[in-house]
């Protein structure tokens, strides 16, 4: 009953580990920093042009032209030239954004939310529930990764929902370490026994007290498990186990490898969407680096 | 003879809020083969200033001005190199026993044997092991301990150990920084008469940082107290303890509770120290003193000599 | 010696891990839509001798647990069953191809580790200068790169403008060699670009692990203990700081060496470098399922090692590992 005033006073829930720097906020804290202002700035970019890109120039896979027209360098009438079917790859990147960002970023949710749960159940509880799940987050974080991914989407087929749940499901182990670890030391804490006392059930406990002490750990671990989604998107569908559908970024560098681009020098075919995915893997790296800085004073420079 | 000459030594550690300036303007000194306390609440520069004997502060500090005489040469005048060969031969530090002050994965005999042969590399390693070990024995550390970790020993041990560490090179001078802070009642006295009988035994010259006077009272002959970043007061431990005449000194003597007397409220200090984000022109103890003096926010107080070798920093005692 | 306890006890974890990557694998490629043996022989009719022994062989008549049993004695002799579009034992394939991919990944990563541990030295210490900055966001762009994606680039860049080194596969069509010299030439000069390839991604990552470890330690207090006492920057560096920054390095090799396998799978794709990561890609490509399966399961196997070694390498040098 007055376990809400309890935990208002003792101070007991965020600033426990995120230790404000007095009156800024994490924001600003980063935006302060060159790095983490240039990180900000080229996600938000990004995230907009993967928005209003695709409507105000919108790709037509089918679109082609006759065999002329086919892997033309960049001009007035095609910004940054024409792929192996004759279509204009400017327009091809801005809704290739789209695909990798909506994969990458629905692929994370997922890792994120399965593996901080499996960590905060597993971390609060003893007994063999918590040891199996233990057992088999191991079992996951020592299989390579991209084998794996790869094994599991050429078996279950190349469709852009199996993409996402096959990254998904195979990169939550290092988010439930992480929180494993540091629930298993926040479970010794006073003032969970405090609260205990008070009556307060499991659920309320993990979720309400535990698991604004362990936000900041998932926060930068969440950075790092985006930008390796992305990358691992990319990776499926160069290898030709993407949607063939959906065209990410991935996809048009796999048709630009099969088809030749790096032979016959198409380069406006190969730098568009590499830079694409480069710039926002990039702002995700920028981001958790300077996060990390926040986070942890000793890494921070004077 | 006067062994350590500190003189207005003033330090700034840069900051994303601005520059604090932990240390102003400190005067101390030390007499060969005498043990100086330096007493103060958290956060007066305590450890700033002695640390910074060793030049040992951190990448984001800067001292302003000031000399720091060591057998008559300025050590703030001397070179990176000049200071390796310095530190541990002529001063070194027992730290905090916290966790880490020892290397974790280095066997403790070999981290005493370490300086050994930096500094005295005309030693062979059998002697220096030697040395290490009767040492350690000193100390009151069985012999046989010499290549055990850090964590195979208690926290009292670890300071022992550190404490022997801090000989091993025969220093002149010898800075203990809180060097009982972080064990338990039983073991801080243990560990005092340890290093009561050492510094008798060897004439050691010590500073010996604490924020408990009581700690100090049994074993310095000098004490310093400080607060905000300048020394207050200074005079023999007996002075200090039986007249002090700073008003914060005298509050601290107030809040000692007597275990003998009648049983007496505890009267705290009320109020906060001063921002040293923007230090204040006068006395830093302004806000809070009771004896205060409309010159007192005005200017500065200097340590004066009040009495026969008994200096304050106070308007107020001057009268 | 106490710690002999907990390597038995690693190394029966050790066991048990292999064993469950068996069984996931076993159990993974059984799930697959469609008549098995379609997928086995899949050039068209068979002759009901060879279903027939096909099924002996496989055991696919008879019930999951005795299958089950069939695959592990076919593993334990060496059969990982025959490849569709090679139509040869997988076993034999895998022996060609292994020693190419080690012979890659052993040359990277000793590359790889000298630059990222020497870099990460020098920006750990000189943390918050240029040079650090220069380093650490040089490190984040190649970190960020798809490693299959600088394959392109640098064949762009060098290999076709320049035509400096060969882009594909490992010896060049048509060539004489005079003796063997000329053939580990020929084979080195192919090995140029995907070594390079890798070395830029990968080094990235051993790069950060190593600077974030040792700027941990440096700003530990054994280390301000050390400087306390007069020893030199170098010596502080290297005697105390190192060792004690070499536990969490260790710790992340082991995701590095998934890192690296990866990047092989993209690398030798990308230049056609016959080695187990291609061998997996055109697997992929016509749905080999007996050459996914073995590689899959190779590569299993190093990951596993891999972690194994290192976490004994972890207790060999931290003394505070206790027989658990």
């Amino acid at each position: 009953m007055n376990e809400k005033n309890i935990n208002e006073k003792n101070n007991t829930s965020t600033s426990l580990i995120l230790g404000r720097f007095k009156n800024e906020t994490w924001v600003q804290q980063m935006w302060a920093d060159p790095l983490g202002k240039a990180g900000i700035i080229i996600l938000v970019a990004v995230i907009l042009i993967s928005i209003i890109g695709p409507i105000v120039f919108p790709f037509d896979s089918k679109a082609g032209d006759s065999v002329e027209g086919v892997f033309r360098p960049p001009s007035s009438v095609h910004w940054l030239g024409t792929d192996d079917m004759g279509r204009d790859i400017f327009r091809a990147t801005l809704t290739g954004a789209q695909v990798s960002l909506f994969v990458g970023l629905t692929a994370s949710a997922i890792s994120i939310i399965v593996g901080a749960i499996v960590g905060l159940l597993s971390g609060y509880y003893f007994g063999f529930g918590s040891n199996l799940s233990m057992r088999v987050t191991d079992f996951f974080f020592v299989l390579p990764v991209l084998p794996l991914i790869i094994v599991l989407a050429s078996i279950f087929g190349q469709n852009i929902y199996i993409t996402i749940l096959v990254i998904g499901l195979t990169s939550w182990p290092s988010t439930a370490r992480i929180v494993r670890s540091q629930v298993l030391s926040i479970r010794e804490y006073k003032f969970i026994e405090r609260i205990k006392s008070l009556g307060a059930t499991d659920f309320r406990i993990i979720f309400a007290h535990i698991l604004p002490n362990v936000m900041p750990l998932i926060y930068s671990n969440t950075v790092l498990v985006i930008a390796g989604a992305i990358l691992a998107e990319a990776t499926l569908a160069f290898l030709g186990l993407g949607d063939p559908v959906r065209v990410s970024w991935g996809t048009m560098l796999h048709y630009a490898f099969v088809s030749g681009a790096a032979g016959r020098q198409a380069w406006w075919y190969l730098l568009p969407p590499g830079i694409g995915i480069v710039l926002v893997v990039l702002s995700f790296t920028l981001t958790g680096h300077t996060l990390d800085k926040i986070l942890n004073p000793r890494l921070r420079d004077y | 003879m006067t062994l350590l000459d500190i003189q207005k030594l003033s330090i700034c550690f840069h900051s994303r809020a601005g520059d604090v300036h932990a240390v102003d303007g400190v005067n101390i000194w030390l007499e060969k083969g005498k043990i100086l306390g330096i007493a103060g609440e958290s956060g007066c520069g305590k450890s700033t200033t002695v640390l910074a004997i060793s030049r040992l502060l951190s990448a984001n500090s800067r001292i302003s001005h000031g000399k720091i005489i060591f057998k008559g040469e300025d050590l703030l005048q001397k070179t990176e190199k000049e200071m390796e060969a310095i530190r541990w031969k002529h001063i070194s530090v027992i730290f905090q026993g916290s966790m880490n002050a020892l290397n974790p994965i280095k066997t403790v005999g070999s981290q005493i044997v370490e300086p050994i042969l930096i500094h005295e590399p005309r030693t062979s390693e059998k002697e220096a092991i030697s040395r290490t070990k009767s040492l350690l024995e000193s100390v009151g550390i069985s012999s046989k301990r010499f290549s055990n970790y850090p964590h195979e020993f208690s926290g009292g041990m670890r300071q022992r150990a550190m404490i022997a560490m801090s000989l091993s090179c025969q220093p002149e001078l010898v800075i203990a920084d809180e060097p009982v802070t972080a064990l338990d009642v039983m073991i801080q006295a243990q560990i005092l008469e340890l290093i009561k009988q050492l510094s008798e035994k060897l004439s050691l010259s010590m500073i010996m940082i604490s924020h408990d006077l009581s700690v100090l009272f049994g074993l310095c002959d000098q004490i310093a107290i400080m607060y905000a970043g300048r020394v207050v007061e200074y005079g023999s431990a007996n002075d200090v303890f039986k007249n002090p005449i700073h008003p914060y000194t005298a509050r601290l003597m107030q809040s000692i509770p007597n275990i003998f007397g009648e049983k007496v409220l505890i009267d705290g200090i009320p109020g906060y120290p001063p921002d040293l984000l923007n230090p204040p022109v006068g006395c830093a103890f302004f806000d809070r003193c009771v004896e205060r003096m409309s010159c007192c926010s005005e200017r500065a107080p200097e340590l004066l000599n009040v009495s026969k070798n008994h200096f304050s920093a106070c308007h107020a005692s001057y009268k | 010696m106490f710690k002999v306890r907990y390597v038995i006890k690693k190394i029966g974890f050790l066991f048990i891990t292999l064993f469950s990557v068996l069984t996931f694998n076993f159990f993974l490629f059984r799930i697959l839509p469609g008549d098995p043996l379609r997928l086995i022989a899949r050039a068209g009719n068979l002759s009901s001798d060879s279903i027939a022994r096909l099924n002996e062989l496989f055991g696919l008549n008879q019930p999951k647990w005795m299958q089950y049993l069939i695959y592990l004695k076919n593993l334990a002799t060496g059969q990982f069953g025959t490849s569709i579009t090679f139509r040869r034992p997988v076993i034999e394939i895998l022996q060609e191809r292994l020693l190419n991919t080690a012979i890659l990944l052993t040359l990277a990563t000793i590359i790889v580790v000298a630059i990222g541990v020497g870099a990460g030295a020098i920006a750990a210490t000189r943390r918050g200068s240029r040079l650090d900055n220069v380093f650490v966001v040089t490190s984040m762009v190649c970190w960020s790169l798809p490693t299959f994606w600088a394959g392109l680039i640098l064949i762009i860049l060098l290999g076709v403008s320049l035509s400096f080194f060969p882009i594909a596969g490992i010896s060049t069509p048509g060539m004489i060699y005079f003796s063997s010299w000329d053939r580990i030439m020929d084979f080195a000069r192919h090995l140029v670009l995907p070594t390079i390839t890798l070395i830029i991604v990968d080094m990235a990552q051993f790069f950060m692990i190593t600077r974030s470890a040792l700027v941990d330690v440096l700003t530990t207090d054994y280390i301000h203990t050390a400087k306390a006492k007069g020893l030199s920057k170098n010596r502080i560096l290297w005697k105390h700081a190192f060792p004690n920054a070499l536990l969490p390095i260790v710790t992340a090799t082991a995701v590095y060496v998934s890192l690296l396998i990866g990047g092989a799978i993209q690398v030798e794709t990308v230049f056609s470098f016959p080695g187990m990561g291609k061998l997996m890609y055109d697997a992929v490509l016509r749905r080999d399922y007996p050459i996914l399966e073995a590689s899959f399961f190779i590569f299993a196997v190093f990951t596993i090692l891999a972690n194994f070694i290192s976490d004994v390498i972890y207790m060999i040098i931290d003394p505070r590992v206790k027989n658990v």
